[in-house]
């Protein structure tokens, strides 16, 4: 608990900071994967071992998969019908038979029709969500962070010794 | 100042630094993590699982269980587990089980697809009520909580079948044939034997019923018979047309005539409504009469339970096989369907054909489930949820242990599966051995699930080649007492089932007999000590067929052939006396009321008869009367109308001046 926090408080200071950006983008991308699969399989696993192989910002990723996890239900009926028009397709067959009968791949579920339509529509979505994660940071680093800066109470804060001395915590530790 | 030497200017240099795709401190931690993993299972784990096992069990168990060798190994998917002892608890000096080794080895192939197949499954040296080197530590007692017992699935399954066959041979086998016929052997007194039919026979039952029913049809043909059109109506009409002069106008009294027709017609037709209303009340008549026949039938049934009640033995030999076998046979078969319940309930045969088509190679029907729906995309040879290919088991009896229950046994099975659809291949266990404590030997049991065929069934044979026998009662009364005080025994059994058609062949020999014969009765003692000197061996071939709740029993001995063939030289004029006695008591109670009944029937008959006959006799002569009537009305208006005629000719001639 106390890793997945200090991850939270570590994404909280990298978005307001000026950098991370691709980390964070590609932590949300991949929290997205995770929230819009349904429960548990091989392919959950893999993508946080990818995200603890590859410099993603970890604490994106809980957040993202926290979030996406709620809103993800309603659109369990159109995952439903994207994995059945998958798994029913004709030219598919073969290919869907070879995996279901290997080794390690059915550990995925991918026969289930929520977690292929979910799997599918998440991967697709995966470049997406991470530009689009890009540009809404750096729109938030403009307008908003800009913004709170120039206001005098953030001004006033920043004058006061307790900001000081976490400005130094923070630049020791 | 340098660069070089500035510290600040060396951290500048450092915060440039910007870290790669690749997150490289998570490496070291990840392989540490997995070598302290890795090491746990190679050293601690086999022994860590064997305490843990060991102390579970014996909680479980109530006692000590030991387990003196444990391994597993993860790349072979191995388990072998060596010097299982359970102790028992109300004899610590003893294990209730021991078994030597224990060994298992799963496919990696199949782990990795999620489905256990087991290449080898071997259980070796089972012993029960084993000797322990210590005594082991029984556990203090832990209270029990009063729940209620109630039997598992399985087990409410086997009790349902047991009471059902036992239900069945309750049923069809009771008596006791040999007591019956040595009570006729000793000499008695038919009569006395007998005694009165006091209950109310079925016969007697019908008689009375078909009394109040010929009341009651009395009633309904009189009525009928009342409601036909009767003499009284027709005369009538018959008087209207003999009375009613013609007119003296030919044309007039045409018209007269056309009326007389039409009177004519109704009488026709209340003729013919007499007609078929007395066809119909004789056909009923008859219909009735035909529930008399019922009555013999009756009388023969009441005469076969009289018969058994009053204990009348047969002296047909198939009877007398059954009646000495058939008890103990039968009340064998619950624990045989028993097992079948269980394998098909743990085992489950081949589904539907709707079923099997949705799941085969074609694209199967989705299940569904909460969340979406599981697709199947099965392959031939593909494995099955589970599935142990060949499983050996043994076990050793100790040894010059006489009475010991234990076995020198061997066997193997194949293809233990959860679908054996899957599979292809029949289930089968095949078991062989002696078992020397109890003087049994050549022991052979065979079973073989077929539940892969298109039409599931279970076939099982069981060949014993000797066993002792002793004190097998096969009939006891307080007359007699029949049956092998010692013999040696050999079975063949071989049974079918499928789809709850059960078809069963049992052949038993029986050889070096002392036979058991306990009478009060010198005579039947000789007697049938005499016939049992000529019968060195007994056979018996049973043969069932039908489903468990019916089974079609056939049996066959030379014991009941011979028994029957000395009897019958003996007390054969007995039994047919008994017989005769017992119709003419049945005669006696059902004959007077019988007489009754046929003759009042024979009466209402012959009233019903009169009554129709008499009103088709006198509606009959009413209709000729009315005929001849009319007749003669028609031929006296005839010459008046051709005269009529010839005037109008003339008149017309002579006005268009011919």
């Amino acid at each position: 608990m106390t890793l997945i926090l200090k991850q939270i408080f570590s994404l909280l200071k990298m978005i307001n900071s000026e950098t991370g950006t691709n980390q964070i983008a590609a932590g949300i991308a991949f929290g997205f994967i995770l929230g819009m699969a349904p429960g548990f399989s091989l392919q959950t696993l893999m993508v946080i071992l990818l995200a603890l192989f590859f410099r993603v910002q970890f604490g994106a990723v809980f957040v993202a998969a926290f979030f996406f996890k709620f809103i993800a239900w309603p659109f369990d009926p159109l995952f439903d019908h994207i994995g059945r028009s998958v798994l029913e397709a004709d030219s598919l067959q073969v290919i869907l038979t070879s995996a279901y009968n290997l080794p390690i791949l059915p550990f995925t579920k991918f026969y289930n029709s929520v977690v292929m339509g979910s799997g599918v529509l998440s991967i697709l979505l995966f470049p997406v969500i991470f530009f689009l994660t890009r540009i809404m940071i750096a729109k938030y680093r403009e307008k908003v962070i800009a913004r709170i800066q120039g206001t005098k109470i953030f001004k006033a804060m920043q004058a006061t010794s307790l900001f000081k001395w976490y400005a130094k915590y923070d630049k020791l530790y | 100042m340098t660069n070089s030497t500035n510290p600040n200017a060396s951290s500048e240099v450092k915060k440039k630094r910007t870290p790669g795709p690749i997150r490289t401190g998570v490496v070291v931690p990840l392989f540490l993590l997995g070598l302290v993993i890795f090491l746990y299972f190679k050293l601690f784990f086999d022994a860590n699982l064997k305490w843990g096992m060991s102390v579970a069990a014996s909680k479980i168990n109530g006692a000590q269980v030991d387990i003196a060798s444990l391994s597993t190994s993860f790349t072979q998917a191995s388990f072998e587990l060596g010097g299982l002892q359970v102790t028992d608890k109300k004899n610590p000096d003893f294990n209730i089980l021991e078994i030597k080794k224990i060994s298992s080895k799963l496919l990696w192939d199949g782990l990795l697809r999620g489905k256990f197949v087991m290449d080898n499954f071997s259980i070796l040296g089972i012993a029960w009520q084993s000797k322990r080197s210590s005594p082991g530590q029984v556990l203090p007692e832990r209270p029990i909580e009063s729940k209620e017992q109630k039997p598992s699935a399985a087990g409410k399954l086997a009790q349902e079948a047991e009471s059902a066959a036992l239900k069945e041979a309750q049923k069809e086998f009771k008596g006791n044939a040999l007591g019956d016929l040595a009570a006729i052997l000793e000499g008695g007194d038919v009569k006395e034997q007998m005694g009165e039919i006091r209950e109310t026979l079925e016969t007697e039952k019908y008689i009375n019923s078909l009394e109040q029913e010929i009341t009651g049809k009395q009633k309904l043909w009189e009525e009928k018979i009342k409601s036909l059109p009767n003499k009284e109506e027709l005369e009538q009409l018959v008087e209207k047309l003999k009375s009613t002069k013609l007119d003296s106008n030919p044309l007039t009294a045409a018209k007269q005539l056309k009326s007389f027709k039409d009177d004519f017609s109704k009488i026709s037709q209340a003729v013919k409504i007499v007609k078929e209303g007395s066809k119909q009340i004789s056909s009923s008549i008859k219909t009735f009469e035909g529930a008399f026949s019922k009555i013999d039938d009756l009388v023969a049934q009441d005469l076969k339970n009289l018969q058994t009640r009053f204990k009348i033995p047969s002296l047909d030999t198939k009877n007398l096989a059954q009646g000495l076998f058939a008890p103990f046979v039968v009340s064998k078969l619950g624990g045989a369907k028993k097992y079948i319940d269980i394998a098909r309930e743990y085992l489950p045969p081949k589904k539907s054909a709707e079923e099997k088509q949705k799941e085969e190679l074609q694209r199967p029907k989705p299940r569904a489930r909460a969340h979406g729906v599981d697709y199947r995309f099965p392959k031939k040879g593909a494995y099955p949820l589970a599935w142990i290919k060949n499983v050996e088991i043994s076990s050793k009896s100790p040894q010059n242990e006489p009475g010991s229950t234990q076995g020198n046994l061997s066997g193997v099975g194949h293809n233990f599966t959860s679908d054996a659809q899957v599979v292809g291949k029949p289930m089968q266990l095949d078991i062989k051995g002696d078992f020397p404590g109890q003087n049994i030997s050549g022991t052979h049991l065979q079973f073989k699930l077929n539940h892969h065929l298109p039409n599931p069934n279970e076939e099982a044979e069981l060949k014993v080649a000797s066993y002792p026998v002793s004190n097998f009662e096969l009939s006891k009364s307080d007359k007699l007492t029949f049956g092998l005080k010692k013999a040696q025994g050999a079975i063949e059994l071989e049974l079918n089932h499928s789809e709850g058609h059960v078809k069963m062949n049992i052949a038993n020999r029986f050889r070096q007999i002392d036979y058991l014969l306990e009478s009060q009765n010198k005579k039947v003692q000789e007697i049938l000590s005499s016939i049992l000197k000529g019968i060195p061996e007994v056979t018996l071939d049973a043969s069932a067929e039908g489903s468990w709740s019916s089974l079609h029993w056939n049996f066959k001995s030379n014991l009941g052939d011979e028994l029957a063939q000395g009897l019958k030289r003996e007390i054969s004029g007995r039994v047919e006396k008994a017989k005769a006695e017992l119709k003419k008591k049945l005669d006696d109670k059902i004959g007077p009321k019988r007489k009754m009944i046929e003759q009042k029937f024979a009466q209402v008959k012959g009233k019903m008869n009169s009554l129709l006959g008499e009103r088709e006799k006198e509606i009959e002569a009413a209709k000729n009367r009315a005929q001849g009537a009319l007749d003669e009305k028609s031929k006296a208006n005839k010459p008046a109308l051709q005269e009529k005629g010839k005037n109008v000719l003339k008149g017309l001639k002579k006005k268009f001046k011919f």
